[in-house]
């Protein structure tokens, strides 16, 4: 059955932002993350109202859009790229402090330290501190236990927060 | 310095132990620097990542939702399909194979067509050689009508020949 209009745009309203906002941060950048959260909606206006209960949609676009988000990043071999990217970053900022904005630049050092997380880790923590899902929730769009969430988002914020406290030496609480 | 209670504060931030789970937790916090340090920290990087603004601006997610929804708009005979390549295979193969059955059957019938004609014109023909005077081979196979046809000739010639005797 094909989406009513106002039903798809009200859909789309209430998880569009989310959605671009998980994949910047699992992928750092805007250009790539909106491409695949437009290529997810439209997955999901292909598989018709109804295919999915509605309680069902927003776990299914979240698994939907991993997996796009994946392949992109595996197609590019991102990975060793975003490490040296992170790496210039802070090199830059250390010489230039005074040469960006220090939201910009927050926001761009948060991106560049979650990519470091291993993949698991990173999108289980996105979604629980963006989505606010619950580790049941995060175990579905993961199709893995909720144990392995639970260790999972335990070592990313281990991680990042030794990360971050690292970079911000000397110690400055996280604001 | 660390402290093996990090993991129930990531857990207790999450809301995802037992309400006696988390009173213990807190009572612990209460008297441990390390923990507090630890749940401050894990809360600020909890700001940061859920204050996170994307990119995309209102306009920009308006145009997005157009596309979405135009995207199937597009006229069936404009749309695309993709098959994984065995199943093209199999498709091609089975046109192909539907193509020589095809071609073979019309021949086929072509052949049966011409042979019938060819057996429907013969009496005709051995009509008319009959009323031209020549003999009907066309009743002639193998041979063996041909002796009868003889056998039959000389004895009605026999015959004739004593009527013409007489």
């Amino acid at each position: 059955m094909t989406w009513d209009t106002q039903e798809f745009a009200a859909v789309f309203n209430d998880l569009y932002p989310g959605m671009c906002r998980f994949l910047e941060c699992m992928m750092g950048g805007s250009e790539t993350a909106q491409d695949i959260a437009q290529e997810t909606f439209v997955r999901l206006f292909r598989r018709g109202s109804g295919t999915i209960p509605a309680e069902e949609v927003r776990f299914w676009i979240y698994r939907v859009a991993r997996n796009l988000a994946l392949n992109e990043l595996n197609r590019r071999g991102t990975r060793t790229r975003l490490v040296e990217e992170v790496r210039t970053h802070l090199n830059t900022r250390a010489r230039n402090p005074e040469q960006e904005y220090e939201q910009a630049e927050q926001k761009q050092l948060l991106t560049g330290l979650l990519k470091l997380l291993p993949e698991l880790q990173r999108t289980a923590l996105i979604l629980r501190e963006q989505q606010e899902m619950s580790y049941a929730q995060i175990a579905r769009v993961l199709n893995v236990s909720e144990s392995k969430v639970k260790v999972d988002i335990h070592r990313a914020r281990m991680r990042l927060r030794a990360d971050w406290n690292e970079i911000h030496e000397p110690r400055a609480a996280i604001k | 310095m660390n402290c093996d209670f990090s993991e129930r504060v990531s857990l207790l931030i999450d809301r995802e132990l037992s309400p006696l789970e988390a009173e213990q937790i807190r009572e612990h916090l209460t008297g441990c620097r390390i923990c507090q340090q630890v749940e401050q920290d894990f809360l600020g990087l909890r700001h940061q990542i859920k204050s996170y603004e994307p990119d995309t601006d209102p306009i920009a997610q308006r145009q997005t939702l157009w596309r979405v929804l135009a995207s199937q708009n597009v006229p069936l005979w404009r749309r695309k399909i993709a098959l994984p390549a065995p199943v093209f295979a199999l498709v091609v193969v089975a046109l192909v194979a539907f193509g020589a059955w095809s071609v073979f059957v019309r021949t086929n019938y072509q052949q049966t067509r011409q042979l019938d004609k060819r057996v429907s014109k013969a009496p005709v023909e051995a009509t008319a050689n009959a009323e031209a005077g020549a003999m009907d081979l066309s009743r002639f196979d193998r041979g063996e009508r041909a002796i009868l046809y003889k056998e039959r000739r000389s004895e009605m010639g026999g015959a004739f020949g004593k009527g013409a005797g007489r």
